[in-house]
């Protein structure tokens, strides 16, 4: 007995790749960007990390920057770009 | 700009996926451990620990040189999904069972047995519209996969779906696709929430829906079928599964047939809600849209109620004692027939009731919640941000602007209009309260049309 069946998966028209931005040799004279996500807890492991940055590289400059949640804005990747302008890297949490 | 993303470890498949489909395949994630970071998470303190630990892994990872294929990530292929599968067995029982064994491996089914898309079974599902198989029906998020007519004709009969069931369903995925609808919200969200689908007009009738007693559950085909291919469409062409990249927390409350059910035209008092809309009497239609976990009103068989008791609690439930979203609340009212008939004695019509639940269901200003999400110093502050972003929309505006102030009253919703009343249910029954504070418009109403088998929605 053979049965033939058909696929029912939707095709996925394949997004175009973006490259990551090049790494920094070290943190130093470096703006590091905290992204707090807004989701409940980000920012107090933010909090932590930027302390811990402060003690062990005291000449990077740590910079939190809230994301608007996607309730209070309108259009999220306009706000995306300006996080370049608040330093030279970033660190974005925390996603779940 | 050189980044890191923290999420947390029961979601890394999730990041990994989402970070695909966006087209960076080479960012750097590192993950927490869930089953210790959401329990310390409420301090900093707490967290002392976990930030340790990954002190380190965050600096190498901001600033190890990118490997080749971070710098310049490979072209995503495209994923044909066009050829037919050979499923052999010694007889029927053996071949459906491989079938049956093949989708769910692919991740291709629900859980419960498939009818096998053979091409005969799907033709004869397509004979159910004019449509062509070709045609695009929308893009279905997450991974915002090709809805054709053909695809969704295939899920309809993994479903068991009839022919004749099949123009509702591409209504209902017009719906889900459209870009007003919230779609990768519902499909993916720890939320877990659940889609709404409501069949009105003359084809809910022809094709025995049912709209009484028991409404929501098992035992009525075009309510089971029509839901669970719409639960199957969404599935395969969005490209969605469990603890991958739909991360429902508990799964949803009606996850293999959604909420489908059929509006009660002939016991309401009202006109149909359709035509409430704008449509034509003699249109079918169907409304697609979201809820979380539904409440119930009312005494059903066992204790006394009023129409005027019912919608009053409604009332008190929208004012969600002060935790309001107005830009994007949207609710569904069904009403049991019997509510709607005392209502209607009362002098309530529908556009009437709706101005009621408005009008009732305004905080005073005073007691709008204080600092409860996303980092807002309050409800206050949450509401005049909407308005400044255009969210809410501008000729409602000043409704808020006035509000928004010592003795003001604040809308729940952005119009009566928002407050969706549907009659439905049984004799006695309970009234449902299906609400949705989305981040976009989360209701749809789509025309049926180009039906071949049912003498509505042609």
């Amino acid at each position: 007995m053979q049965l033939e069946v058909m696929n029912p998966r939707g095709e996925i028209p394949p997004p175009a790749t973006l490259g990551m931005g090049p790494r920094v040799s070290d943190l130093s004279a470096k703006r590091l960007v905290l992204v707090d996500n807004g989701k409940f807890g980000a920012n107090n492991f933010l909090e932590a990390l930027a302390e811990m940055l402060k003690e062990k590289y005291p000449k990077t400059t740590v910079v939190m920057y809230p994301k608007p949640a996607a309730q209070t804005i309108t259009n999220l990747p306009k706000w995306y770009p300006t996080v370049k302008q608040q330093g030279d890297l970033f660190v974005f949490g925390v996603g779940d | 700009m050189p980044g890191l993303y923290f999420i947390t470890s029961e979601f890394l498949e999730d990041a990994k996926s989402a970070a695909r489909d966006g087209g960076m395949p080479g960012i750097r994630v590192l993950a927490l451990p869930a089953d210790q970071y959401y329990r310390a998470r409420a301090s900093k303190e707490e967290l002392q620990s976990i930030a340790s630990t990954c002190f380190g892994p965050m600096i190498d990872a901001l600033t190890r040189p990118l490997t080749a294929a971070e710098e310049k990530p490979s072209p995503i292929p495209m994923q044909r999904e066009d050829g037919n599968i050979q499923v052999i067995g010694k007889d029927f029982l053996e071949a459906f069972e491989k079938a049956n064994e093949l989708f769910l491996a692919n991740r291709w089914a629900d859980g419960l047995p498939v009818v096998p898309p053979t091409p005969e079974l799907v033709n004869a599902m397509l004979a159910g519209t004019t449509r062509s198989p070709r045609d695009v029906i929308g893009q279905a998020a997450p991974k915002n996969g090709t809805a054709t007519v053909e695809k969704i004709a295939v899920n309809a009969v993994m479903a068991g779906a009839k022919p004749e069931y099949f123009p509702v369903i591409l209504a209902a995925m017009e719906g889900f696709t459209d870009k007003r609808y919230d779609l990768t919200h519902v499909q993916a969200s720890t939320g877990s929430f659940t889609p709404v689908v409501v069949v009105d007009g003359p084809i809910a009738q022809e094709l025995g829906f049912n709209s009484g007693i028991g409404m929501l559950g098992h035992g009525w085909r075009p309510n089971s079928t029509v839901g669970r291919a719409l639960r199957l469409s969404l599935l395969n062409i969005g490209q969605t599964w469990p603890q991958v990249n739909d991360m429902a927390l508990t799964g949803r409350l009606e996850s293999y047939t959604f909420f489908t059910f059929a509006e009660d035209t002939a016991r309401s008092p009202w006109e149909p809600y359709h035509v409430s809309l704008g449509y034509k009497l003699e249109d079918s239609t169907v409304t697609v849209a979201t809820s979380g976990n539904p409440q119930i009103f009312g005494g059903g068989a066992v204790a006394p109620w009023t129409g005027q008791g019912v919608i009053d609690q409604v009332v008190i439930r929208a004012r969600n004692a002060g935790v309001v979203w107005p830009h994007s609340q949207t609710y569904i009212l069904v009403l049991h027939p019997d509510c709607a008939v005392d209502l209607a004695k009362k002098g309530y019509t529908r556009k009437s009731l709706q101005e009621y639940l408005y009008e009732q269901s305004r905080v005073p200003y005073e007691k709008l919640a204080g600092p409860v999400f996303f980092g807002h110093d309050s409800v206050i502050d949450f509401v005049r941000l909407s308005i400044a972003d255009g969210r809410i929309r501008p000729e409602r505006a000043q409704i808020f602007l006035d509000a928004l102030k010592p003795g003001g009253r604040v809308p729940v919703v952005q119009s009566p209009a928002d407050f969706h009343i549907i009659v439905a249910g049984g004799s006695p029954g309970y009234d449902l309260l299906f609400s949705y504070p989305g981040t976009n418009w989360a209701n749809q109403t789509k025309r049926i049309s180009g039906a071949t088998l049912t003498t509505a929605g042609r």
